[in-house]
């Protein structure tokens, strides 16, 4: 093609693309403008032509979107010499901002948003996952790890390999440096779907037991795999029916309830993502806002149903009967669990259950009051007797 | 009022009634389209300038788009345009009184 049929080319392009952007009230100018241009002598006038009708297509757009309804503006388009500077020198005050790298984070987390996949985080978290390896680095595999398990967006092919990687540096990780097991809770699937869980789940799981066993969390996490579709904590009958007929799911959740520690490894979590972020310079908070998703909470409905139903109604029952050391060790779980978590918890969502416990916290109180009463009388009836048989040595 | 402005009037205003297409008042003017179509477009809003299409003069051509000034816009161009022409006297004498 000769360079005068391309100009009549690229000007009837834009001419083309000026009525297509130009607003509905402007068409009809858009029309004119486009239909004279086939008049123009000339294919290079032809194509300045075309330019300046673009230009008067995008100026009315601008308008269209900033003031709708003002197409044609009342003023004069003609700017003084000195509007003229004044602008320049405002946008050029305006472009050293970039120089802030504040400004510049600023910037690229408001055109982060726009970004259709993370494809180009995960690109990076490979290749920081690859160096890690050769040097070594165990927390920043599980960093990487950790990462990775967080691909809710990626389409099937790269999910899965991002999720071999996933495993693949988290034992990586957990083998060079044991103490960051607790990764294993973080990466446990959170559909906790029998049947359907992450075949690596009960491997981690029984890691996470044998590392922190004496953790009332791991054993929530397990409970979760077992506890029936249905029991919400919606329907107390439905509830305590289904329940009672999930034997691992109750021993799962004594255990939980037995346990002397709690940690739900979110400041574990929260540490390794600021060390690993500064390390390895990722100054993107965007996306390090977007790791606090990651945080897995501890199962409430799991400690919920369990103190409600299994717990609670079991202390209210033995009290009801008399049995005070029963009753007061029923609720001593409960209110040990609450103290644990407002010792140790991390969220608010923790204060919520811990709040709760501390309300039980208070019938055990008064169920402890009646016993010691009954240690300082004489022994003499049911409650007598109950004291007496706690003096007893077993 | 811009100089531009006042060149398209002084170009209209030299034969009234007559329609002029938008390309001949750029050649005239010597006016880029960027510049001339928001001009026409504004003075039409502003009710000084009456448009109409018409047939193409030969077949496979597009109609063209013509414009002339209305009646309310000849009297605020003659106006305006003598206005302009006085300043520009003025500018001229000034200068000449400089050198």
């Amino acid at each position: 093609m000769t360079r005068v049929g391309l100009c009549r080319r690229a000007a009837r392009v834009l001419i083309a693309a000026a009525v297509w952007i130009s607003p509905a009230n402007m068409r009809e100018w858009a029309a004119a403008m486009a239909a004279e241009s086939e008049y123009v002598d000339g294919s290079f006038g032809a194509l300045g032509w075309a330019a300046g009708c673009f230009a008067t297509a995008l100026k009315q757009l601008c308008i269209s979107i900033v003031s709708p309804g003002a197409l044609v503006t009342e003023t004069e388009g003609n700017m003084g010499k000195f509007a003229k500077i004044s602008a320049a020198v405002l946008i050029a005050a305006s472009a050293l901002f970039l120089f802030a790298p504040t400004f510049r984070q600023g910037v690229k987390l408001t055109a982060s948003s726009w970004r259709p996949s993370d494809a180009a985080w995960f690109t990076k978290m490979r290749a920081l996952g690859a160096k890690a390896e050769k040097r070594s680095d165990a927390q920043v595999l599980a960093f990487v790890a950790l990462q990775f398990n967080e691909d809710w967006e990626s389409n099937m092919a790269s999910a899965s390999a991002n999720r071999a990687l996933r495993d693949k540096y988290a034992d990586e990780a957990v083998r060079r440096q044991p103490q960051l097991t607790w990764i294993y809770y973080s990466l446990l699937n959170r559909d906790c779907v029998r049947g359907q869980a992450d075949p690596k789940d009960a491997d981690w799981l029984a890691r996470l037991q044998q590392w922190d066993p004496n953790n009332a969390v791991v054993y929530v996490a397990d409970a979760s795999y077992y506890r029936p579709e249905h029991a919400l904590g919606w329907n107390a009958e439905q509830d305590r029916a289904l329940l009672a007929a999930s034997p691992r799911w109750q021993a799962s959740m004594a255990k939980a309830f037995d346990a002397t520690n709690y940690d739900s490894y979110i400041s574990r979590k929260m540490n390794l993502d600021r060390k690993a972020s500064q390390q390895e310079r990722l100054d993107d908070p965007n996306r390090l806002l977007f790791g606090t998703l990651g945080y897995r909470l501890v199962d409430f409905t799991n400690l919920n149903l369990y103190s409600k139903y299994f717990l609670m109604s079991a202390a209210e029952t033995a009290e009801a009967k008399g049995d005070l050391r029963q009753a007061e060790e029923d609720y001593g779980k409960v209110a040990r669990l609450g103290g644990r978590i407002e010792l140790h918890g991390d969220t608010d969502i923790e204060t919520l259950f811990e709040r709760s416990a501390k309300s039980r916290q208070s019938a055990h109180a008064s169920v402890t009051r009646k016993e010691r009463q009954c240690r300082s009388r004489k022994p003499s009836g049911l409650p007598g007797r109950i004291a007496a048989s706690r003096r007893t040595p077993h | 009022m811009s100089r531009q402005t006042l060149t398209i009037f002084r170009v209209l205003l030299a034969e009234p009634r007559e329609w002029r297409y938008g390309y001949d008042l750029s050649r005239e003017t010597t006016l880029k389209s960027g510049t001339l179509y928001p001009i026409l477009m504004r003075l039409n809003k502003r009710g000084w300038l009456e448009t109409k299409w018409t047939a193409p003069d030969a077949p496979g051509r597009p109609p063209r788009h013509m414009y002339r000034l209305t009646s309310d816009g000849l009297r605020g161009a003659r106006e305006l345009a003598g206005v302009g022409a006085s300043r520009t006297a003025r500018r001229a004498a000034y200068s000449e009184g400089r050198t």
